[in-house]
């Protein structure tokens, strides 16, 4: 009874690991300080340039390769993260997302959302608190 | 007389006959099953590239080590079961000539991991063997295998990074990302240890052989020694 008992709990315990204690994404995510720089343009408005700071968090994402990154308050990015810390999506031949962490404490990336019409970009640093 | 080796561990010494507790200690070389090169395939999309990433790469043979802790127990006069813990440093080494990508004009002005040409992990594992021991005279023979479940994963990676303002528009750089990771990778073994003494102790040297099922041409071969945890009685 005991040595089923330890199994259970050895197969519990792995299993646990696999969803979240050793996942290799567990390095990146956390609360970060994102500096963020954003264009804005579309054929009936105004130039947007703009810098602003956001405190911000990097989550685990819906699938087993993929990370949330809530960089201002209106928008957080689900991307594909690979095992050297890139950081890319492509939504459609006008929308991207591409980056790398440059270490497992910070982050850079580049969002892009460009048609006809307008577009924006948006060109984002990050510091792990 | 007093052993050379005396752990003072009474306790492992209470069924002796049946139980035993060693130190193994080992380097290994490896090397591969087929060629070296990873032939590209086509894969059907760019979420794929995860499982072809090492495609169009050689990898190369590696040295690394082993050492930890063996448990066995016999349950018949020759055969037992043998199990432990074991601190296992496995290399990985891929590359490509970095030409190859700078020609191929595939990569990125980013560190893209498309732009890697190198890669080289050092996987510092904690793996648990399982394996049926057999006895004959001096010989004894295991077979099983070797199970990797977590690792402290040193991975560099050697990239291209184009600038296309600069001549010539590409430059190389390297990164390197560290972490735990869970592995859960299987080493089937078969490995013959020798019964030597020295200075009046038993130690067994042994060859083994282990091969890895997740990257399916890669064949370890190891030498080292294992060393009974034992106490004589005087």
């Amino acid at each position: 009874m005991k040595k089923i008992f330890f199994l259970l709990l050895l197969g519990s315990l792995l299993w646990s690991c696999k969803k979240n204690l050793f996942d290799y994404r567990n390095k990146f995510i956390g609360d970060y300080n994102f500096l963020v720089h954003k264009t804005a343009w579309s054929l009936s408005g105004p130039f947007i340039d703009t810098t602003y700071s956001y405190q911000g968090r990097i989550q685990i994402g819906s699938a087993s390769d993929k990370i949330f990154i809530n960089f201002s308050e209106i928008t957080s990015m689900e991307t594909y993260i690979y095992e050297d810390g890139t950081v890319s999506i492509s939504f459609s031949p006008h929308q991207s997302l591409i980056g790398e962490f440059e270490s497992t404490k910070a982050l850079k990336f580049i969002l892009s959302n460009n048609g006809l019409g307008g577009g924006s970009n948006y060109t984002v640093s990050g510091r792990k608190k | 007389m007093i052993p050379l080796i005396n752990y003072g561990q009474e306790a492992f010494q209470s069924n002796q006959s049946k139980n035993q507790f060693s130190i193994q200690v080992g380097g290994y070389y490896k090397t591969f099953l087929g060629g070296k090169y990873i032939e590209p395939k086509v894969y059907k999309n760019e979420n794929d590239f995860r499982d072809h990433q090492y495609e169009g790469f050689d990898k190369f043979s590696t040295t690394g080590l082993s050492a930890g802790f063996l448990f066995s127990f016999r349950f018949h006069n020759r055969l037992g079961i043998t199990t432990g813990l074991i601190y296992f440093l496995r290399k990985e080494l891929f590359s490509k000539n970095q030409n190859d990508l700078i020609n191929s004009g595939s990569a990125s002005s980013m560190r893209d991991i498309r732009n890697v040409f190198k890669y080289d992990y050092s996987l510092n594992n904690i793996e648990f063997p399982i394996m049926v021991q057999h006895t004959l005279r001096r010989f004894t023979f295991y077979a099983g295998s070797y199970f990797a479940v977590l690792t402290y994963k040193i991975a560099k990676y050697d990239y291209i990074v184009y600038n296309y303002l600069n001549n010539p528009p590409w430059t190389t750089a390297d990164k390197e990302i560290n972490g735990f990771e869970l592995l859960l990778k299987l080493f089937p073994t078969i490995q013959i240890g020798y019964e030597v003494k020295i200075l009046n102790n038993k130690m067994y040297p042994y060859l083994a052989f282990y091969y890895a099922i997740k990257n399916k041409s890669d064949l370890y071969i190891q030498l080292g020694i294992n060393s009974p945890l034992s106490i004589k009685k005087k």
